[in-house]
């Protein structure tokens, strides 16, 4: 057993479709800007962490063919997959493997092409039961719509109020170099983008993005030795609910993010997340979501996440930043955006995020999500060891 | 370094397309193992799953099986690859002092979709995918590299058919149990020129669960604990060009990096029983040489009386020639070993078994290997 941290993270830019590059030589360049950002060369790494969800590459099991580029050859290797919440739970498996004192450095590296498949939408949809969820046409983008409409039924949330979250998203990704979409939009461009599936418009539903992230672990001795300022990881957890959405408790899903950020918060000993906790990184990839997580990560009472990005609290300038990269919103990768969010924060708590730095961020939460709202990742990185 | 302990297992397999829903049988080998392992659902900590989407015809099919294997408000992760990796991700998660108790399932359910075919898609669009190999291409293409390299002909070939198929005619888990003789080998249709079809692993359908416990958990529950010894896992390069195909360098690896965590100096005595992932008859006979248990291309000498091979007992349960099924094979082997060092193994129990090697492969010439050693 032993401390981790992360010491580099490395990351490209994400578009709709990098065509001047193949799935090997995207890994490449994010491992390879991770490992001059942390100053270290392939042969210090002991293992490889590669995360990347089948279907959407058109390659399947795409770890075979990256796992070079990666810096895999010779390596030990493990290859994760856990729909959306594939990226984040690349950095836990990462973060298990480091923490077990077998290897001193690890590197954890996702990455996407969704722009491979002409309809992603079309492949999630694969993951449905074929007899009896598959025919009602169910897409990512109902998960989205479904919880928006019973958010409006039990507190009244207006589509004004949910297209606070968007311009706040689309500000925070000009900032950040890195990020697919980066132009600012207003409320009423919101309001009339066109109609995705009710209640959520075009500019409420994040875009699917090519790129690759890495971010390289490292135990406490390694970590202190390459850098006074690494972003020490203090806990993690992840947690599966039921597969059918029917089972559920409330559409509004609040219960297994909820429980699984409780579990969290007591596993590193945080009593009140809204003070404790400086910035947040969470797969939103709708208004909606963004809104219902802040409530179930209790930065708010149930209800009042609206509240939150209406005075400002959540906006980069607020007291509890929530996606000040832009968020999924503005960049999805999907099996990459977990780890996206992991590098982002680890980035705020060494005060290298550039433009879209938050100050004084000494603990930070990022977060992934996969399946039918099914899969919760979290984990929470700080400037100090726990 | 912590210990880690095997607390139980239970495996599930079919030759016939079962008729259960491919995540009824997480439920069943995941309650089965619990069982075993005289523990409920409660006391698991997390779900790790071996498992791959596409066999299954799905994207995200553990989004099925981690809650049907039990999985629920509780930490999961999948390893997309076979589920000899997910136990070894399962062994660093304890050891890391996350867990106590952990659950590790593989389901394949090869029925569902046409293995060999789908194995097309893993490959580069640009390169290699429109020359039209598969992965038993693939495999034959390393098995027929070795035959010539160390002048194996396929009489003997034939002979290591038979003697897998006797042995998984005493594993009541193997799915194929007919018996089959040399000459039948010798005149059964070529599937992958020059192998024929009995030299392949077939297909099968089946589930495999391991229940994995830290040191403290494991002594509490009174019964003589298995260990975990020795852990080691690898990959080498993914095109087939780069690498000379008679060599499993990344078993070697793995290997290498098993035995030096377990304190395993000299293979050939220290080891009592090793089950590998025989793709082919020539692949197990390739792997034992990688792991060390014989030198390379000494085996060859032993081929003429396959049952009285020296030395580690090699496959006794048949190995994937008495049944393939798809991710579940990997972690089926280390169910296997653990009944070995238990004493459980039944009629295919190799007398005083104390180490026992588990060992899997998975990706294009089996660019991918893992390790895994059990002992009392």
């Amino acid at each position: 057993m032993q401390r981790v941290a992360v010491v580099g993270v490395g990351q490209t830019h994400f578009v709709s479709h990098r065509k001047d590059v193949m799935h090997s030589e995207l890994c490449f360049e994010a491992v390879n800007s991770c490992l001059r950002d942390a100053n270290l060369s392939i042969d210090d790494v002991n293992a490889i962490v590669f995360g990347v969800m089948d279907g959407f590459d058109g390659v399947d099991c795409l770890d075979r063919w990256c796992a070079g580029a990666a810096g895999g050859y010779g390596r030990p290797f493990m290859r994760i997959n856990t729909a959306g919440a594939t990226g984040l739970s690349t950095g836990i498996a990462a973060y298990h493997q480091v923490a077990s004192g077998l290897s001193d450095v690890v590197l954890a590296v996702a990455e996407q092409r969704v722009s491979e498949s002409l309809d992603a939408q079309s492949i999630l949809n694969t993951a449905a039961c074929p007899i009896y969820d598959r025919n009602i046409g169910g897409t990512a983008i109902t998960l989205g719509s479904l919880p928006a409409t019973r958010h409006m039924g039990l507190y009244g949330t207006t589509h004004a109020q949910r297209a606070l979250v968007s311009v706040k998203n689309h500000r925070n990704a000009c900032l950040n170099p890195f990020a697919h979409l980066r132009f600012e939009v207003t409320v009423e461009q919101v309001l009339q983008s066109r109609l995705i599936e009710w209640p959520l418009r075009l500019l409420e539903c994040c875009p699917r993005s090519d790129g690759a992230v890495a971010v390289v672990l490292a135990g406490e001795h390694v970590a202190r030795s390459l850098t006074d300022r690494p972003a020490w990881i203090h806990g993690a957890v992840s947690m599966a609910d039921t597969f059918f959405y029917g089972d559920r408790p409330d559409v509004a899903y609040r219960d297994n993010l909820a429980v699984a950020a409780r579990r969290l918060y007591r596993k590193v000993g945080i009593c009140d997340p809204r003070k404790e906790i400086d910035v947040a990184e969470l797969y939103s990839p709708f208004t909606s979501l963004e809104i219902m997580q802040t409530e179930a990560l209790g930065f708010c009472s149930e209800g009042q996440g609206v509240r939150l990005v209406e005075e400002g609290v959540t906006w980069l300038e607020g007291d509890l930043p929530v996606n000040p990269s832009g968020g999924v919103l503005c960049t999805n990768p999907i099996g990459a955006t977990g780890l996206v969010r992991m590098a982002e924060a680890a980035l705020q708590v060494m005060g290298r995020a550039g433009e879209h730095q938050v100050n004084g961020v000494k603990t930070a939460l990022c977060h992934g999500l996969g399946g039918v709202l099914q899969f919760q990742t979290l984990m929470v990185l700080g400037a100090e060891p726990r | 370094m912590d210990k880690v302990a095997i607390i139980g297992t239970a495996q599930w397999a079919s030759a016939q397309p079962t008729s259960h829903a491919f995540y009824e049988l997480a439920t069943i080998v995941a309650e089965q193992a619990l069982h075993n392992a005289g523990i409920d659902r409660g006391a698991v900590d997390a779900w790790f799953m071996g498992e791959y989407d596409l066999s299954v015809g799905r994207t995200a099919s553990h989004m099925y099986t981690v809650p049907a294997a039990g999985g629920f408000y509780q930490d999961e992760i999948r390893i997309h690859d076979d589920g000899l990796f997910a136990a070894v991700q399962a062994f660093l998660g304890i050891l890391s002092g996350e867990y106590e108790v952990v659950l590790v399932v593989s389901t394949g359910v090869a029925s569902e979709t046409c293995q060999d075919r789908l194995s097309t898609y893993s490959l580069d669009p640009f390169f290699v995918r429109p020359l039209g190999l598969t992965e038993a291409i693939a495999n034959a293409m390393q098995a027929h590299s070795y035959r010539i390299r160390h002048s194996i002909t396929n009489i003997e070939g034939a002979q290591r058919v038979v003697k897998s198929r006797t042995q998984a005619q005493l594993n009541a888990n193997a799915s194929v149990w007919a018996p089959i003789t040399v000459s039948e080998v010798l005149n059964a249709p070529y599937a992958v020129y020059p192998l024929r079809s009995p030299e392949f692993a077939p297909y099968c359908d089946g589930a495999c669960a391991v229940v994995m416990a830290s040191e403290p958990v494991a002594r509490r529950l009174g019964r003589p604990p298995i260990w975990i010894r020795g852990i080691g896992w690898a990959n080498d390069t993914y095109h087939l060009g780069d690498k000379d195909l008679a060599h499993l360098p990344a078993l070697e690896k793995a290997a290498e990096m098993a035995y030096h965590m377990a304190d395993i100096t000299d293979p050939p005595r220290q080891v009592d029983v090793a089950e590998l992932y025989d793709v082919t008859v020539y692949h197990e006979i390739m792997a034992s040489e990688a792991l060390g248990l014989f030198e390379k291309g000494a085996m060859h000498q032993w081929l003429q009386e396959p049952l009285s091979t020296p030395g580690p007992a090699i496959n006794p349960s048949g190995g994937l020639i008495g049944g393939r099924p798809a991710a579940a094979a990997g972690l089926i082997r280390l169910a296997e070993s653990v009944g070995q060092v238990m004493g459980r193994a039944g009629r295919h129990q190799v007398d005083g078994a104390r180490t026992a090697m588990a060992q899997s492969m998975s990706g294009w010439g089996n660019q991918r290997a893992a390790v895994m050693i059990v002992g009392r």
